[in-house]
């Protein structure tokens, strides 16, 4: 019982870190987005930020969802 | 030098083993490559044992985010570890380069590493950071398949599409000798089913009490061994199962097995029992019967079993079936006699579920053969459908007339903001009328794989996508497939 308490919790602070993370890679992304145009550096933050997000969903949302939108 | 082909698979353990086929097709087509396969760390195992495969690559993710855990994440160092992962990819400076994922992940993932092939399908990125779809299967799936959507292909037929490669019966294979893995487990018994009771998501599983009754109900009737099977996070549903069970108990396996002896496992098995889980992929591949209980949140054409002899269970809730009935066709199926339920079999391993198809959806399922196959135009007589395309027809010429005057004039903000929402309509139609679906779905999605050019470039695709869109429109509303039987000389369904 107490390792599931200790599982849980662990896995909450991992939750905590992982939108802290994903807070502030938002924010860098949309502060280079308004001063530079899209290239190597917000791209590789756009990966980055991606991972992390899949990370906070933690699988429950379906894997082959990728959205996009036109010009 | 020989040919270097990346495929990513970036999805989970059941996306993995659907992607065996495609990889030996792959093979099979560019014998003289190398082919590497990309997953993650954590499912790297679902590799094991897939000869064709020249080098496996491990997504190591934990040590990408390490840095990030911290009250101030440290981005710059996850950004080391990430473009050091990506660099040593980039330098195998791979001719072919496949995404079978469809995540946004894999698609910025591919845009890092695609540099130089000369072949890139599925998903990736434009220099401008927009979806890429560079190839019809992609494109397909992203518009018309999952929960809800009229597909009725299944997911590894559609993998081979992006991969542009044809399958066949021997493609769906584990590796010589049997029961390879088998010897690691302190399990004698040759005479079993296996059962998995979890999945990665419980809506596409039964409830614990469900398998307990299914248990305890084929342990009563059949003298062979059941092993149950699962992850460790399914220990606690398993133990209890065990536990609770009739006078025989299950043996229970889970939490205890490697992907590899739950391979050996599932190849040596009379029966694998479950829901829509990789154990079911597995057992595609091993050639094992599954009985799949195949329920709403799952689609059983796009990720059921295909081992020939399985047999599907489609039920709207676990509660339109009773474990009684559940056992009873597992038993059936081990005694070889026919269906007591309406089950749906899987006749082979090709085109697993052609005389099963849902009824539901038929005509949207022959409207997306027609606009992605080729296959002639269905009739319709419904008077819903026809409207519903009347004013998807009113809205798309709006944005034909929009397109001229933003031809004249690129910076016509009126036209842009009309061409917005005739979007917008279309989207609402197409939720009203799901039968008009598939093509609304269709028209976003090539819209979407326009890329970055001139403006003038760009208008012309535009309205070259419009216009193709009239001309379906236009096959319904001049009302020769609506009329259908008095046009006896159309080329129709």
């Amino acid at each position: 019982m107490n390792k599931n308490i200790d599982k849980s919790e662990s896995e909450h602070a991992l939750q905590h870190f992982l939108m802290l993370a994903a807070a502030q890679l938002r924010s860098q992304i949309m502060r280079k987005e308004k001063n530079q145009i899209y290239g190597e550096e917000i791209a590789k933050l756009r990966l980055l930020e991606e991972l992390v997000k899949e990370q906070i969903s933690d699988g429950k949302k379906d894997p082959r969802s990728a959205t996009g939108s036109s010009r | 030098m020989a040919k270097k082909i990346l495929v990513l698979q970036l999805a989970r353990l059941g996306d993995i083993y659907q992607t065996w086929p495609v990889l030996r097709a792959l093979k099979r087509k560019f014998p003289e490559s190398e082919i590497h396969l990309l997953t993650r760390r954590s499912f790297a195992a679902a590799a094991t044992g897939l000869e064709v495969i020249s080098r496996h690559w491990a997504l190591d993710t934990q040590s990408i985010i390490a840095p990030l855990i911290d009250e101030i994440p440290k981005i710059d160092e996850s950004l080391v570890v990430l473009e050091r992962f990506c660099q040593s990819i980039k330098a195998e400076q791979f001719n072919q380069v496949i995404n079978l994922s469809f995540s946004p992940f894999s698609s910025y993932l591919m845009s890092q590493i695609e540099a130089g092939a000369d072949r890139v399908r599925g998903y990736t990125r434009y220099t401008d950071g927009y979806l890429r779809i560079p190839d019809d299967g992609s494109a397909y799936f992203y518009a018309q398949v999952g929960v809800g959507k009229f597909n009725r292909l299944h997911v590894t037929d559609l993998f081979a599409h992006v991969a542009d490669v044809e399958l066949q019966d021997d493609d769906w294979v584990f590796p010589q000798p049997p029961k390879f893995e088998r010897e690691g487990l302190a399990f004698e018994s040759t005479d079993y089913a296996v059962l998995h009771i979890g999945a990665s998501d419980m809506t596409k599983t039964l409830s614990a009490s469900k398998w307990l009754s299914i248990a305890r109900g084929f342990l009563g009737a059949w003298p062979g061994d059941l092993v149950l099977v699962g992850s460790p996070g399914e220990m606690q549903i398993a133990e209890h199962i065990a536990a609770v069970s009739g006078e025989r108990k299950p043996i229970n396996l889970t939490g205890k097995t490697t992907l590899p002896q739950l391979v050996g496992l599932i190849q040596g098995a009379k029966l694998v029992i479950g829901g829509d889980s990789a154990p079911v992929q597995i057992a595609s591949l091993t050639g094992t019967p599954v009985l799949n209980i195949s329920l709403p949140s799952v689609s059983f054409w796009e990720t059921g079993p295909r081992s020939t002899g399985s047999r599907i269970l489609r039920v709207a809730s676990e509660a339109e079936i009773s474990a009684e009935e559940i056992t009873g066709e597992a038993l059936a199926m081990l005694g070889g006699r026919i269906s007591a339920y309406p089950a749906i079999r899987v006749l082979g391993r090709l085109f697993p579920y052609l005389e099963a198809r849902p009824q539901a959806g038929e005509f949207e399922w022959a409207l997306l053969r027609a606009i992605y196959m080729g296959e002639p135009f269905p009739l319709s007589k419904d008077a819903v459908f026809a409207k519903a395309l009347g004013q998807l027809s009113e809205v798309n010429q709006l944005a034909i007339q929009q397109i001229a005057s933003l031809r004249k004039n690129p910076k016509n903000t009126a036209a842009s903001s009309i061409l917005d929402r005739v979007d917008e309509v279309m989207d609402h139609v197409a939720r009203i009328v799901v039968s008009a679906e598939p093509i609304v779905c269709w028209f976003k999605t090539e819209k979407i794989r326009i890329g970055p050019a001139l403006m003038a470039t760009v208008i012309q695709q535009t309205e070259n996508i419009h216009i193709k869109l009239q001309e379906i429109l236009d096959l319904y509303l001049d009302s020769k497939l609506q009329k259908g039987a008095e046009h006896d000389d159309l080329n129709v369904e």
